[in-house]
C-alpha cells in the first residue's frame, strides 16, 4: 500500500533542496510531477506542492511504495493570499498523510538565542502532530482532500501517463486514523554551528526520531530513506 | 459570525488561514486543539479575531463614512471638488484600517493638508467638519479643532515660540491643529521668530504624526509663497484642498440657506435683488465674492429691516420675518 510522505518546515530550511536530492537518486524514483524533472537542477522557489513516487526496500527486503510530497515553507506571520492558500493546502496535506517529515535548519538553531531557536512553525507543527485529535482530524480535512483530488487538485501533481490511474489509487485509499509517524530532519549539517543546534533539537524533542542530513552535500540521504522504507502504518 | 476564537471549527479554522485572517502557526495550534483561552499572538493588540467586535468596529467606521459627518459635508453648498478629495482622503483611510484587520500590510496615513482659498470660502468650516468625520472613523481620538493663528504660536522672546508651538500641539493631540493665515509665520523677514515656529510645526508633524491632524489654512495666493518658501512643509502635507470662490447661484443658496436659519424668508423683490447684490459681490476683486461678505450683507439687511420695522406701524408675525428688497437696495450707498 502505498504511503504519503510530507515534507514540511519554516521557508528556507532546504525541503526543497532535500526534495531535488532525492529525486536525483534517479533509480529509485520512478514517477515525479512534470514541471520538477525539467528543473531539477535550479534553485529557484517551485510554488506549491510537489510529489514525487519512490520504490524503497526496508530493512526487512520488501519494497514500498511512497510518495514524497514537497511543500511549500510555513510562513510564521501572514503572508500574501496565494501563500496563504499554499499554507492551507500544506496543512490538508499534513492532516492526510502517513509520514510526516519535519525539516529544521540546524545550523539556525545553533546560532540563535535561546528563545528563537525554534521558529513558531516548528513548534506548532510539533504541538500539532502530539496534540491533535488524529481520528477526527483525518475525518474533517481528509474529506475535503479526497474531494479535491478527484477534482484534480493533485492531478496536475502527476505525470501524464499515470494520472489517471494514481488520481483513482488515491481516492481509494482512505487516510488512517491514527497521527502519521513523526521524524525530524536536521538539515544543513554542513554549516558551522550546525552540531549544537542538532543537540539543540534532540535535547529539545528526545522522545522523536532527528536525522542529521545535509540535503546540499547529500549526507544522510540513505538512512532517511532507509528509516522511511522500514515504516509501517497502523504499529 | 463567531462570537470567539475558541468555538471555530476545524474547517472554518482552515478558511481563515486561507483568508489570510490567521496565520499558519496559529492555525495548527488551533487544529491541535489549543487556544481554548482566547489569546490569540495574531491579534497584535487590536484584536481582529474577535469576529464581533471586529465587524462592530468595521461596520461603525463604514457608517461614518456614509453618515453624519459626510452629510454636514454634503450640505455644503458647492466646494465639489473640496467634497471629492475628502471622499477620496476618506476612502483612502477607511480602506487602510480594512487592511490592517485583515492583516495586510497598511500605509501610514498621511492626512496633514494644505486648504487654500480665498476668505469667507468654507476653509474652517470644512476643517472642522473633517476633524469630526476622522473621528467617527476612528483615525482621531477625539476629534475637536485646536485653531490657531500667528499670535498664538509666535513668542516675544527667543525660545518662547517653540514652547508656545509645543503647548498647542499638546492641546491638538487626538484632534485637529488648524493654524489659519499659515503664510504669515514666514512673514517678517530674517530675524523674524515665524521660522522658529515653522521649524517647530515640521518637528510636530514628524514626531506626532498618528496623533493629530495638521491643517495649514490660508488664502491661495499667499499660501502658494509660503510652500513654495517651505519645501519640506509641501511635501509632508499629503491633501492639497483648494477652495474655489462661490458662484452667484452658489452665493444664492448659501444666503437662503442662512436665512431659513435666522427664520427670516425673503419677498419676492427682495429675491432679484439679493441675486443682484450676489452677482456685485462676485464680479469684485478677489476675497469678496465668498460666504462671509454674503452674511454680512444679509445681517446689514436685517438691521436695515429692524430700523424699518421700528418705524411701522402694524408689527406681525409675518413682517418680522419677511426680508424686503429695499432693505438691499440702500445698503449699497
Amino acid at each position: 500500500m502505498r504511503q504519503k510522505c510530507a515534507i514540511v518546515g519554516s521557508p528556507g530550511c532546504g525541503k526543497t533542496l532535500l526534495f531535488r536530492r532525492i529525486l536525483s537518486q534517479g533509480s529509485r524514483c520512478f514517477a515525479a510531477s512534470d514541471d520538477i524533472r525539467v528543473r531539477e537542477n535550479d534553485n529557484r522557489r517551485l510554488p506549491g506542492t510537489h510529489s514525487l513516487q519512490l520504490r524503497i526496500a526496508g530493512s526487512d527486503g520488501a519494497r514500498r511504495e511512497i510518495l514524497i510530497f514537497d511543500t511549500p515553507g510555513l510562513h510564521d506571520g501572514i503572508e500574501s493570499c496565494s501563500r496563504q492558500r499554499e499554507g492551507a493546502d500544506t496543512i490538508r496535506l499534513m492532516a492526510s498523510c502517513d509520514i510526516l517529515l519535519h525539516i529544521m535548519d540546524a545550523a539556525r538553531v545553533g546560532k540563535s538565542p535561546h528563545s528563537q531557536r525554534f521558529t513558531r512553525v516548528d513548534e506548532a507543527i510539533y504541538t500539532f502532530l502530539h496534540e491533535a485529535n488524529w481520528p477526527e482530524l483525518r475525518r474533517v480535512l481528509g474529506d475535503r482532500n479526497r474531494n479535491e483530488l478527484r477534482n484534480g487538485w493533485l492531478q496536475r501533481l502527476v505525470p501524464r501517463g499515470l494520472r489517471r490511474r494514481t488520481v483513482t489509487n488515491h481516492a481509494a485509499e482512505a487516510p488512517g486514523v491514527e497521527a502519521p509517524l513523526y521524524f525530524i530532519g536536521a538539515n544543513k549539517m554542513d554549516l558551522p554551528w550546525s552540531q549544537a543546534g542538532y543537540r539543540c533539537i534532540t535535547e529539545a524533542h528526545p522522545e522523536v526520531i532527528v536525522i542529521p542530513l545535509s540535503a546540499r552535500r547529500g549526507d544522510g540521504l540513505q538512512s532517511l530513506l532507509h528509516r522511511i522504507g522500514d515504516t509501517k502504518r497502523g504499529h | 459570525m463567531h462570537n470567539s476564537v475558541e468555538s471555530l471549527s476545524k474547517a472554518e479554522v482552515m478558511s481563515w488561514l486561507e483568508d489570510g485572517r490567521m496565520s499558519a502557526p496559529t492555525a495548527l495550534s488551533h487544529l491541535a486543539g489549543e487556544y481554548s483561552d482566547a489569546v490569540c499572538p495574531d491579534a497584535g493588540g487590536y484584536a481582529p479575531h474577535n469576529g464581533t467586535a471586529e465587524s462592530e468596529q468595521h461596520q461603525k467606521s463604514r457608517g461614518a463614512v456614509h453618515s453624519e459627518g459626510m452629510r454636514r459635508l454634503a450640505d455644503l453648498v458647492g466646494l465639489e471638488s473640496v467634497k471629492k478629495s475628502v471622499r477620496e482622503v476618506l476612502a483612502y483611510a477607511y480602506i487602510q484600517q480594512r487592511r490592517t484587520e485583515l492583516q495586510l500590510r497598511a500605509q501610514p496615513l498621511m492626512l496633514h493638508s494644505v486648504f487654500s482659498g480665498n476668505p469667507g470660502t468654507g476653509k474652517t468650516t470644512v476643517a472642522r467638519i473633517l476633524a469630526q468625520i476622522f473621528h467617527d472613523i476612528g483615525v482621531l481620538e477625539k476629534g475637536h479643532l485646536v485653531e490657531v493663528e500667528r499670535a498664538d504660536i509666535v513668542g516675544e522672546y527667543i525660545g518662547h515660540t517653540a514652547q508656545k508651538m509645543r503647548r498647542k500641539v499638546r492641546e491638538s493631540l487626538g484632534g485637529m491643529l488648524f493654524i489659519d493665515e499659515a503664510y504669515s509665520l514666514a512673514r517678517g523677514g530674517e530675524r523674524d521668530f515665524g521660522k522658529e515656529a515653522i521649524d517647530a510645526v515640521v518637528k510636530a508633524m514628524e514626531d506626532r504624526r498618528d496623533d493629530f491632524v495638521l491643517v495649514l489654512a490660508g488664502y491661495t495666493r499667499e499660501m502658494e509663497w509660503f510652500l513654495a518658501q517651505n519645501p519640506g512643509l509641501r511635501s509632508r502635507c499629503a491633501t492639497h484642498l483648494v477652495f474655489p470662490d462661490y458662484s452667484t447661484e452658489e452665493l444664492v443658496r448659501i444666503a437662503e440657506i442662512m436665512l431659513r436659519r435666522r427664520q427670516y424668508h425673503l419677498s419676492g423683490r427682495a429675491r432679484t435683488a439679493l441675486w443682484a447684490a450676489a452677482d456685485r459681490l462676485q464680479g469684485r476683486e478677489w476675497g469678496t465674492g465668498n460666504a462671509r461678505s454674503m452674511r454680512n450683507l444679509l445681517e446689514r439687511a436685517m438691521r436695515r429691516q429692524a430700523l424699518r420695522l421700528l418705524d411701522s406701524r402694524r408689527v406681525n408675525r409675518e413682517e418680522l420675518q419677511k426680508l424686503r428688497a429695499e432693505d438691499f437696495e440702500e445698503m449699497e450707498q
